[in-house]
Formats: structure tokens, C-alpha cells, sequence
């Protein structure tokens, strides 16, 4: 429980935060999409191990679980289907690298300031605390309404996804009888 | 603190584990050779040694001796890592499993499992997750239609299934109420109504059905095994693959099948538990004691948890070779119509009885 980590601790530190960053480089530089992917798989794990270096394992496991278990094969997934999508050249124009360039400088100003406001209170290095008990305890009370208003977004989204994909099943439909009435003319003209 | 007995203890741990999952591993080929000849009233391999218990031997050096292709059109790199990808992962999630007791030393308290992560079976199910992308990477770098179309349906079955699943360990948590495997193991061994051994099956009847239904989406096999159907995709996300890289894909998904078989045995069949045997021996509810040492309770535990595990290592074999496989549109009706909206419903009957102070 010293205030100081312990070298493990550093080494551990600085292997998942170089992994971290040097991946998020690779996917911004690689060309390929799938490869871009693929490199996001080590930042969203590496950031992971950080969690669970701070001690909240809790959210470093539900971090792999819900972006690589379930965002990056949707992601993956989505790009595979695209047709033709992974073999397309999406390096960046020089007008988007300035704009990027300059979003990129004030997100990091932004988010330096905001980690230098914040007064923190440093608990000291402890073997890992279970928090899956106190975090379950303030869902159910202190935060009872963002968690239930998180859950009512969610299920608007669901519904809307299954509502475009409703609509686009009645369009194919009705292309589809369309196509079968007019099969005859067509086959006519042609 | 940490003393150094402990962390080598710990260590030697780490490798009788992984020793004995690779083993299991290469036998577990041979036994679903052996188990399917004998259903099909054949005899399967018998000339490798006795009974051809050196029959993973060969399989292994004609593996290592195969030469290794890799397609001209393929993406070399990915090509490459996704066999990794899988069968890491795959190594990787057993180290939650708690195969025994803890031990009580003088001096210290020794864990039958590797990690006793607060967090156990969230870890599984995280690190399982990472190994399905080494299968949709694998049959995309492979270029090759098949190979991807493998790894798509292996994508879209994992999604469907890992929620029933999920929901279905739900149940489980809010009876037992930890998300550490080896306190789910342990609660499992108090008493129901005063004698019933409280074991998963028994207060999550409905759960334990879904969850094996699941499970076997998950690891790949019969009646889900669509990412490798060989009548419609050739081979699957490994067609294009050969030599050791198959033997990755091969390895990872029987590592997979033993980790669910010692998840279904923790969660739902008591895991180490043998009904009434506590750490100092047998205790029958009115019926007296039989009093047994440390180290003998220690060893029947782990035989308990072994032949559990071996016993849903049969069942996969068995459900293999009995069952036809599914059509996709049957297996996602399956998955997103029955499974989920059951799961739900076994979460509210679990949360009425847990009010109503049955469980």
C-alpha cells in the first residue's frame, strides 16, 4: 500500500501505454482498413491493461468485452461486407491532414486543462480493491437516473435500427412485386 | 505480502496448468477420433501406439513436418497473426478456472487457480471474445470467399449467442452473488432446504439450458458449427490454412471446448464441490461425519472437478456426432427468438424467488 507503484507496476504501465500509443498512430497511418482495424484491437487493449493497472478492474474487463467483443467485430464486420471497401486507398487529402492537425492540437489543449483542474485525490498503490459491489450499489442509487436514461437511449436506438431496417424490407418488397407484375413488359422491351 | 514460496508455487502452478490443458488438448483429438469411430461402429485410430494413445504424437510431428503456405493473395501479416490470435486467447481464459479448495498451509493459503480475479467470469467472456476475431481475421487475409464467408458467420453467431449467454449467467450471479469464480464454486456447497447441495443446475434449471446451448454456439461445434460447415464452405475461415497455422485454429477451438466444459461445470454442477464434503471431510446433514485429512480432500476435489470437466467433453463429443447441423436462418431465429427472450425470463423469475427468499 506505499504511495509509491512498484517497478512490476511501472514496467506494466509503460508496456500497455506504449502499446497504446503506438497502435492508435497505426491506425490513423496505416492505408489498409482491416489493418487500421486490426491496430484499434491493440489500443482499446492496451487501454484496458491500464484500467486494470488503476485498480478498476471492473472496467478494464468490460472495456475488451464491449469494444473488442462487440464494436470492433461490428466494425470489422461492417468493412468486410462493404464491397470493395478494404482495397480502397483512404489516406488522407493534405486539406484534411490541416484540419485534423489543428482538431487534434485543440482536443489535446482541451483535455490537458481539464486533467490539470481537477484536483485529484491520490489514493496511494493497493493490491486490487474489488469495485464491482460499490459500483453496482451506485447504479442502484446515486446514478439510478443516467443509468436508466442510458438504457432508454439504448433502446431508442434499437428501435430505430429496426425501424430503417423495417422500412428498407418493405421498399425491397414492393420492388420486388413491382418487379413481378412488370416482368412480362420488361422481358418484351428487352 | 508476496513471499517467494508463494510466487513459486504459483509459477509451478502455471505450468502443471498449462501442461495439462495442452495434453488434454492433443487427447481430446484423439478421443473425438476414438468416440465418433465407435458411434459410427467403427474403429478409428488404433495402430499408433496402444489403443493409438500416441496417435496426437504423430498428428503433432506431421504438423511441424507439413510445409507451410501461405497464399500469394493473401495479407501476409494478418495472415499469419490470426492463428495466434485464437489460440491465445484460448490458453488464456483458463487461468480463472478454480480446479479445487483452497489449501490452508501454515503460513499461507494456497488458491487452486491461477488468478483469483475479482472479476472471473467477466475475464472469460472478454477473453473469449478476442479470440473470435482471430477467426474473422484469418478468413479475411486469406482472400479467399469461403474463408471469409466462415469468419462472417462465425462473427454474427458469436454476437447472437454471447447475449443469451451473458443473460443467462445473470441468473447465476444473482443467486450466488460474486462474480468470482471460485466463491461461485464455494457457495455451491451449502445446503438447500437443509440437505440439497445448492448447485447451479438444481436453483438454474432454465439458465443452465440456455447456457450450454450457448456455449456450444460459441466454441464452433455441432449443431453450430456454420463457420466451418465443409459441405458449404469447403473448410471454413482455415480453409487456406496448413501446417501449424491449422494446428492453431485446430488447437484453439478444442482449448475452447475444455475452458466451457470447466465453466459449465463451476457454474452450474458445483464445480469442485462434491455434495457434503467440506475441508475437514464428510459432513451428512443428521447422519453424522466422516472426518478425512487436508490432502486427501484436496485430491478428491480435484478429481471431481476433473471428471466433471471430462464428463461435458464427452457430451460435446456425444452432441457432435448425434446431432445434424443447423441452417443459418435457423440458428439466429434461434439465438436473437428463443434464447434471449427465455434468458430474460429466467433473470425475472430468479429476481422473484431471490425476493420471495426461495434461493
Amino acid at each position: 500500500m506505499s504511495a509509491v507503484p512498484s517497478t512490476v507496476h511501472l514496467l506494466f504501465f509503460y508496456f500497455f501505454a506504449a502499446m497504446t500509443i503506438a497502435s492508435a498512430l497505426l491506425v490513423v497511418l496505416l492505408r489498409n482498413i482491416v489493418q487500421s482495424a486490426f491496430a484499434l484491437f491493440f489500443t482499446l487493449f492496451g487501454v484496458a491493461g491500464i484500467y486494470i493497472l488503476l485498480g478498476a478492474d471492473f472496467v478494464g474487463v468490460t472495456q475488451v468485452l464491449i469494444y473488442i467483443g462487440g464494436v470492433m467485430i461490428l466494425i470489422v464486420f461492417g468493412v468486410m461486407l462493404t464491397h470493395n471497401s478494404y482495397s480502397v486507398d483512404i489516406f488522407n487529402r493534405l486539406g484534411t491532414l490541416v484540419m485534423g492537425t489543428i482538431s487534434a492540437i485543440v482536443t489535446f489543449t482541451i483535455i490537458y486543462y481539464a486533467i490539470r483542474q481537477v484536483p485529484w485525490r491520490l489514493i496511494g498503490y493497493k493490491a486490487s480493491i474489488p469495485t464491482t459491489r460499490p459500483i453496482g450499489t451506485l447504479l442502484m442509487t446515486d446514478y439510478l437516473l443516467p443509468f436508466e436514461l442510458a438504457s432508454v437511449l439504448l433502446v431508442l436506438a434499437m428501435v430505430g435500427a429496426a425501424y430503417l431496417i423495417r422500412s428498407e424490407l418493405r421498399v425491397g418488397k414492393e420492388r420486388k412485386d413491382r418487379d413481378k407484375r412488370g416482368a412480362g413488359l420488361e422481358r418484351k422491351d428487352a | 505480502m508476496v513471499d517467494h514460496v508463494t510466487v513459486l508455487i504459483y509459477a509451478l502452478m502455471c505450468v502443471v496448468v498449462f501442461a495439462v490443458l495442452l495434453t488434454t488438448v492433443a487427447f481430446l483429438t484423439l478421443a473425438e477420433r476414438r468416440i465418433s469411430a465407435f458411434m459410427q461402429d467403427r474403429l478409428g485410430p488404433n495402430r499408433v501406439g496402444p489403443w493409438g494413445l500416441l496417435q496426437p504424437v504423430a498428428d503433432g510431428i506431421k504438423f511441424i513436418m507439413k510445409e507451410d503456405i501461405v497464399p500469394r493473395e493473401a495479407n501476409r501479416l494478418l495472415y499469419i497473426v490470426a492463428p495466434l490470435m485464437t489460440i491465445v486467447p484460448a490458453l488464456l481464459t483458463f487461468a480463472v478456472v478454480p480446479f479445487g479448495h483452497d489449501l490452508f498451509l501454515p503460513g499461507r493459503v494456497i488458491n487452486f487457480q491461477i488468478a483469483n480475479f475479482n472479476v472471473g467470469i467477466l475475464y472469460i467472456f472478454a477473453i473469449a471474445a478476442m479470440g473470435i476475431f482471430g477467426i474473422i481475421i484469418g478468413g479475411w487475409a486469406s482472400n479467399n470467399k469461403y474463408s471469409l464467408l466462415g469468419g462472417l458467420r462465425s462473427a454474427s453467431q458469436f454476437i447472437s449467442y454471447e447475449i443469451a449467454m451473458s443473460l443467462a449467467v445473470i441468473g447465476v450471479l444473482m443467486v450466488y452473488g460474486s462474480l468470482r469464480l471460485n466463491n461461485i464454486a464455494q457457495y455451491q456447497g451449502s445446503l438447500w432446504f437443509g440437505f440439497l447441495p445448492k448447485w447451479g443446475i438444481l436453483v438454474q434449471p432454465l439458465g443452465f439450458i440456455i447456457f450450454i446451448v450457448s456455449v456450444y454456439a460459441e466454441t464452433n461445434r455441432v449443431p453450430f458449427d456454420l463457420p466451418e460447415a465443409e459441405a458449404e464452405l469447403v473448410g471454413g475461415y482455415h480453409t487456406e490454412y496448413s501446417s501449424m497455422k491449422f494446428a492453431f485454429f485446430f488447437m484453439g477451438e478444442y482449448a475452447n471446448m475444455i475452458t466451457a466444459s470447466a465453466l459449465l461445470a463451476t457454474l452450474y454442477f458445483g464445480g469442485w464441490q462434491v455434495p457434503y464434503l467440506h475441508n475437514i471431510g464428510f459432513i451428512f446433514p443428521g447422519m453424522g461425519m466422516l472426518a478425512m485429512p487436508q490432502w486427501l480432500v484436496a485430491i478428491i476435489e480435484v478429481l471431481s472437478f476433473a471428471v466433471k470437466v471430462g464428463f461435458f467433453l464427452f457430451l460435446f463429443l456425444w452432441v457432435r456426432w448425434t446431432l445434424p447441423r443447423f441452417r443459418f436462418d435457423q440458428l439466429t431465429d434461434l439465438g436473437w427468438k428463443v434464447l434471449i427472450p427465455l434468458a430474460l425470463l429466467n433473470v425475472v423469475i430468479t429476481a422473484v424467488l431471490i425476493v420471495l427468499r426461495v434461493l
